[in-house]
């Protein structure tokens, strides 16, 4: 569906992305992580064609995003309003949305206003942080873009909306099938979303992989050192902790059945890593200078 | 619908609403002028006199209006609505070509509203015991007919936003840098050149005595030529212009 390659960007001397490639399959939910300034907004403005880039390509349906009407009208990128708007009223900003996105659902964004208590009258800056995020929700689910883009959602909202949206998001997912990023720093909470995790580190894509085999792939060993240390040798040791005799060791790959039988056997723990856990550890280890499925 | 078309229909929402405000406003002070003038014999004149003709209109005071609202409008324009219509997924060219169809529909709208305003005016000032203004350099109200009125304001309004067009996407690219650099630029030229108010004042009164000596199809030329840059100086900047925060 969506294809990057050698894409790189840079903001005066500061380079941004450096040749990024990269294949969006259709009818997926993709999860985009990375640390602070790693880049994600900045992809994520360029997929949307809202910023120019240096070099590369983006191609949508095998056709180039940029200044390309039927390419972007299939895309809606959901993140902060720019400053310029805010003295507008949402009811207009949703009317023009209305206007703007060709799959534009307007009894499903009526349905949604309802159920996220929205005041339509007010204007976007009298909203509280969490109601202006809503308002982005709203149009990106409601846009029913081929390409819906989600950069950080959940902005300001509490747990009870924030959960409110993931269970939109996937009850409408189900109904409609479509293409999703979400870029988000919440990682455990919407790990259950996820099909596919992206990692951005260093202006770089480190990773890309199903959600599924990463937890096949990483674990948690937890016991007595000395037991430890005989099957951990020849592992990839992402994360390690110790307290007194107990040590508890991340690592990244496969364990044999005959492993997992000396774990049981010698009162080893074996757990999955948690999915932000697992981000933090990768991309600290990513930072030391290993890429771990050499995607790029 | 195609996407040039919901374009145009976006940019069309927010237009109606603010040339609405804008002609209420003005049309009441302009009736508000007449009352005045005509039941009170106020010696407030809202409007423009020329004392060597002793001549008196007070819709020509509306020009003024007009061309600050095409300026607010020019950078409005971009300020917030092509940064909307980017963050919904419109293309650059897309939206620069509505906005080009947008500024004909304004500007066809004020110079109907405009030109009849005038003939009204001629009447009414008559009426009022006061002589009427009827050459304004570029038509006459006595003797050119309507049509060619219309088409000379349209002419005159769409070479200012064709102009503040330009000023609104220099704005968005540039910001407070436009600003300064035209600060510098004045003042670089208030000392290279002792560019003082007098000069200012002199140049012009070169224009004036210009725009009475030059024909009319020479107005046209200039009126065009500069719609034409502006215009195309306008869409190279804004290919190239990202989307703000």
């Amino acid at each position: 569906m969506l294809e990057i390659r050698k894409l790189n960007k840079s903001y005066g001397k500061n380079k941004v992305l450096t040749d990024i490639n990269l294949i969006i399959e259709e009818n997926k939910i993709y999860g985009l992580l990375g640390r602070n300034g790693a880049g994600k907004t900045t992809l994520l403005n360029l997929i949307s064609s809202q910023i120019l880039r240096n070099s590369g390509e983006i191609r949508l349906d095998n056709e180039e995003v940029f200044e390309n009407p039927k390419a972007v009208e299939n895309i809606c990128l959901v993140k902060d309003f720019p400053d310029s708007i805010k003295e507008r009223k949402v009811k207009d900003i949703l009317a023009l949305a209305k206007v703007l996105y060709k799959n534009w659902d307007e009894e499903y964004k009526n349905y949604l206003v309802k159920e996220f208590n929205l005041n339509v009258k007010k204007k976007l800056l009298k909203l509280s942080t969490g109601n202006k995020t809503i308002v982005g929700l709203i149009i990106g689910l409601a846009s029913k873009s081929r390409l819906t883009i989600f950069d950080e959602p959940t902005l300001g909202l509490d747990a009870a909306m924030r959960y409110k949206f993931y269970n939109l998001l996937l009850e409408d997912y189900e109904k409609n099938p479509r293409t999703i990023i979400i870029s988000t720093h919440l990682i455990d909470e919407v790990a259950n979303l996820f099909e596919e995790v992206i990692i951005l580190n260093e202006e770089r894509i480190t990773l890309k992989d199903e959600v599924s085999t990463l937890k096949e792939r990483s674990y948690f060993l937890s016991g007595r050192e000395d037991l430890i240390n005989a099957i951990i040798k020849d592992k990839r040791i992402i994360h390690r902790e110790e307290f007194g005799t107990t040590k508890i060791v991340g690592i990244y790959g496969n364990l044999t059945e005959e492993e997992i039988k000396y774990s049981k056997d010698n009162n080893i723990e074996i757990s999955n890593i948690p999915l932000q856990k697992l981000f933090i550890y990768l991309t600290e280890n990513i930072m030391k200078g290993e890429c771990y499925n050499g995607f790029n | 619908m195609d996407s040039t078309k919901r374009v145009l229909k976006f940019q069309t929402y927010g237009m109606k609403k603010s040339v609405g405000v804008f002609w209420s406003v003005l049309l009441t002070i302009n009736i508000f002028t007449y009352i005045l003038i005509g039941y009170f014999n106020s010696n407030i004149r809202i409007g423009i006199f020329d004392s060597r003709t002793n001549t008196f209109s007070i819709v020509a005071g509306n020009i003024m209006p007009i061309f600050i609202f095409l300026i607010v409008y020019g950078i409005v324009m971009y300020h917030e609505d092509f940064a909307l219509a980017l963050n919904f997924g419109v293309t650059r060219k897309d939206f620069y070509k509505s906005v080009i169809f947008n500024n004909l529909l304004v500007i066809l709208v004020f110079s109907v509203i405009q030109s009849t305003l005038q003939v009204i005016d001629k009447n009414i000032m008559g009426l009022l015991g006061y002589k009427p203004m009827v050459e304004f350099s570029i038509f006459n109200i006595s003797t050119d007919n309507i049509w060619f009125i219309m088409l000379t304001l349209a002419l005159l309004f769409l070479t200012i936003a064709s102009i503040t067009n330009l000023l609104g996407i220099l704005q968005y690219r540039f910001g407070y840098k436009l600003w300064i650099g035209l600060g510098v630029v004045f003042t670089v030229g208030q000392i290279m050149g002792n560019f003082t108010i007098k000069t200012i004042i002199a140049l012009s009164e070169i224009l004036l005595w210009l725009q009475g000596k030059l024909h009319y199809p020479t107005v046209l030329i200039i009126g065009f030529a500069i719609i034409i840059i502006c215009y195309i100086l306008g869409y190279f900047q804004i290919k190239k212009a990202n989307i703000k925060k």
